[in-house]
């Protein structure tokens, strides 16, 4: 399947990345060199079932009600295709 | 570029900033593709959405690729929900897969309904037992009770950004639609009235990232998108990463031939 050439993306704010560059020791596949070991969060165990009856548990933010105005944030992915690692 | 152990490194991030309320979504094509994915029959890339904590993924064509029976056992052995509203057993028209999915964070309910591409009708075994309904038509049977249940209304589809527009424009009360099958890379939302439009490439190379404020039930300001690329800047989580490696040792790699 042909490949569409994309732009580098530049929305990805200064500031995220700045903070994502803070927080990621720079690794790569090829670099067994060594190194500082990266500072990683486990992520949250706690998961929604697949129906809409059980509903999922809070992750860890404060317990606290909706008081007119929240945050949301999505993350997302598509058409990832069973690529477990950059080689496939 | 690529690969769930950086994609999962990045989404760990996210979850830790405060104040804000996390969801973890696919859009579909998940599941088969690669060799490891395909060797598996897709267990290794639901075990990694597990790991990862993914809220819920959409069917797209290629996740039926095995079979509707074997992503059906996929379905069982995953965390998080695998949605379509438009693909119906033939004999009464209900769905096969769960339609939507009601989620809670912290007293918002956010309602999250998938769509199937058409295409899916091509998928082994499938013509057989089921059918896919028209999208536009399931999607307007299920809103009405979902959108009672729910906040904030979310379509994961996987029809392609043009007919995501369409969604937009004809069905009042979306809120936000993760798309594929288009494979676009929108670096900024596409907005549709009041509706955001977003995809995120292909391959898994990059996660998107969506920041709004939901400023009352049914109504989300100020979006923002990020698109987060995983290069090899981003550190490898060793979680998924120790999981790709088991899963290469179930799975190795062919060796080339010997001379």
């Amino acid at each position: 399947m042909q490949r569409h050439v994309l732009p580098a993306p530049t929305s990805f704010t200064k500031a995220t990345r700045l903070l994502l560059l803070t927080a990621l020791v720079t690794a790569c596949s090829g670099g067994a060199t060594g190194g500082p070991a990266p500072t990683i969060v486990p992520v949250a165990p706690s998961r929604p079932s697949p129906t809409a009856a059980r509903a999922a548990p809070p992750t860890a933010l404060p317990a606290t009600p909706f008081q007119g105005q929240a945050r949301l944030t999505i993350l997302y992915t598509n058409d990832t295709r069973g690529y477990v690692d950059p080689c496939g | 570029m690529g690969g769930v152990a950086r994609r999962a490194t990045a989404i760990s991030y996210v979850r830790k900033q405060p104040g804000r309320h996390v969801l973890l979504l696919d859009a579909g094509n998940a599941l088969f593709g690669q060799r490891l994915a395909t060797e598996s029959q897709g267990q290794v890339i639901v075990e990694a959405m597990n790991a990862m904590g993914y809220d819920a993924m959409a069917v797209g064509g290629l996740d039926l690729s095995a079979g509707f029976e074997v992503l059906k056992q996929r379905a069982k052995e995953a965390s998080f929900a695998i949605l379509s509203c438009n693909i119906v057993h033939l004999q009464d028209d209900t769905p096969l897969f769960t339609p939507y999915v009601v989620v809670q964070r912290n007293g918002l309910r956010y309602g999250i309904i998938g769509v199937s591409e058409p295409d899916v009708a091509n998928a082994p075994e499938l013509a057989s037992a089921a059918r896919v309904a028209d999208p536009m038509q399931s999607l307007q049977k299920y809103l009405p009770e979902l959108q009672q249940q729910s906040d904030v209304i979310i379509v994961l589809s996987h029809l392609g950004l043009d007919e995501d527009k369409a969604i937009a424009q004809a069905i009042p009360g979306v809120n936000v639609i993760v798309g594929g099958k288009t494979r676009r890379l929108l670096q900024t939302p596409e907005m549709v009235g009041s509706t955001i439009i977003v995809q995120a490439g292909y391959d898994g190379e990059w996660l998107g990232k969506l920041d709004v404020t939901i400023a009352a039930a049914g109504k989300l300001v100020d979006p923002q998108v990020d698109i987060i690329p995983l290069g090899p800047e981003v550190a490898d989580h060793p979680e998924l990463a120790a999981l790709v490696a088991r899963y290469n040792q179930l799975y190795p790699p062919p060796t080339p031939a010997a001379n």
